[in-house]
């Protein structure tokens, strides 16, 4: 059990691009914050890289001239300045060692830290569902700096439960990824458009079997990027789904339905 | 400018050639991007075409991801890594995430693939004394792990499978197949000597 929500476990599967989506954004916001995981990440790059060497075989003659015909017409990236992209994940962590290891960058085509747009996000919503359905809800609103370790670690729990599992939700590109065992889920999404009506927020909706429908958070993507968590009982809830409703939410949904996942 | 003929370096992945190389490219040398390519290219090339087992799919996911290597290598970072690693990382990246768009071939016909190819390991790379040196060294590290240590790695690795599938296929629970992965990819590091950070 403890390996199994052990973030430090995933390191291996990491190296072997074996995580699903959203496991992969969770672990690499981990990386940030653990020296010792992405050293060991990076030995064990080194160890991949030579098993990868067993399959080497002559490139095609062909491929050399389009390789160079694109890199003739293809612009590198800026330069990165590895020191002050370490400062500012420093920064960016409460509690992290300055001057430990650099973060992992190997993977080039992930966009930013993950932290950064936590940082920036307005408001983390942590929501608690009442066991009963329809029952008490609380909901305690945090800060977004003082809310971003916690979001980070929460979203590490519920994606590395032994349990997990991830629906895609058709809202950008978004999963819900929830587990029975930690009683939560966490809707993590990328690409995600703006509300289409100006000044009306997202608010997401659980679904019971009975047709009845407990208020969720509400969200607005930041740079596209959502994130956000529902705590509770969610062995009850048949369908999710994701309206459009005036900001502060509503108790009930009054605007058209923009996503719908069955669970 | 740059006469490549003058800066012969040898033909064998992971030489600190390779980093030196990638430093250049990185300051947006092309000269120096052609001396890399020799390097890189067959590795990339067939761990693409491992994964994918199909050979212009395999070319193309190469192609693309050589031009990364160059579009891509300001953010290398020497001291963090080789720069086979670096490619090697970006090339499995590119290839798992074809094989896993590719909804036409199952999962069921990649198994079968690669049971039926788990010994053409031994046939890839024997033609240099150097390459076959290279080969039997991580030969015998990949000797030292379990079967079923093997198996996970096999599965993850060249046939692109989530640690979620490999437990499926396995039939064992998720943790399992997450500590086989990792620890079997500990031994091999061990075995290699390769664990620097």
């Amino acid at each position: 059990m403890t390996t199994d929500t052990n973030p430090h476990g995933l390191t291996g599967a990491y190296v072997l691009d074996a995580l699903e989506p959203f496991e992969r954004i969770a672990f690499e916001d981990h990386l940030d914050t653990c020296p010792e995981c992405r050293e060991e990440v990076a030995g064990l790059r080194e160890a991949a890289a030579d098993l990868a060497a067993l399959t080497r075989v002559p490139a095609p003659a062909a491929l050399r001239r389009r390789v160079l015909d694109g890199v003739a017409r293809t612009p590198q990236v800026g330069r990165v300045d590895h020191a002050a992209r370490l400062d500012r994940a420093a920064q960016a962590v409460a509690g992290a060692r300055p001057g430990t290891a650099p973060d992992d960058d190997a993977h080039p085509r992930r966009p930013t830290a993950w932290q950064r747009w936590w940082a920036a996000a307005a408001a983390v919503l942590v929501l608690v569902v009442g066991g009963a359905v329809g029952g008490t809800i609380a909901v305690r609103q945090h800060r977004a700096d003082e809310a971003t370790a916690a979001a980070q670690a929460h979203m590490m729990l519920i994606a590395t439960a032994p349990d997990a599992v991830s629906h895609a939700v058709p809202l950008g590109t978004s999963h819900v990824v929830m587990s029975g065992a930690m009683q939560a889920a966490a809707l993590v999404g990328e690409d995600v458009p703006m509300p289409a009506n100006p000044g009306m927020t997202y608010q997401l909706w659980m679904v019971h079997a009975d047709g009845t429908t407990a208020p969720g958070p509400t969200f607005v993507p930041d740079r596209g990027r959502v994130l956000t968590f529902v705590e509770g009982d969610l062995g009850k809830v048949t369908e999710l789904t994701v309206t459009e409703e005036p900001m502060g939410g509503s108790r009930a949904p009054t605007g058209d339905v923009v996503a719908t996942v069955a669970l | 400018m740059v006469d490549s003929r003058l800066h012969a370096v040898p033909d064998e992945p992971g030489t600190p050639a390779a980093d030196t190389l990638l430093g250049q490219v990185a300051r947006g040398d092309a000269a120096a991007f052609e001396r890399l390519y020799p390097l890189v290219a067959g590795s990339v090339y067939g761990l693409a075409l491992r994964i994918v087992r199909n050979p212009a799919l395999a070319e193309e996911v190469s192609q693309e991801v050589l031009v990364d290597v160059w579009r891509q290598a300001p953010r290398f970072d020497r001291t963090r890594g080789s720069a086979m690693a670096w490619v090697l990382t970006m090339a499995h990246r590119r290839a798992v995430d074809r094989v896993r768009r590719e909804e036409t071939q199952s999962r069921a016909t990649r198994a079968a693939a690669q049971t039926a190819t788990e010994d053409d390991a031994a046939d890839v790379v024997v033609d240099e004394v150097e390459r076959a040196w290279e080969a039997s060294r991580v030969r015998h590290a990949v000797a030292r792990l379990t079967d079923m240590q093997r198996e996970a790695i096999e599965l993850a690795f060249f046939s692109g499978y989530t640690h979620q599938e490999v437990a499926g296929v396995l039939g064992i629970p998720l943790g399992t197949a997450k500590t086989r992965i990792r620890d079997g990819l500990i031994r091999l590091r061990d075995a290699l000597g390769v664990d620097r950070p």
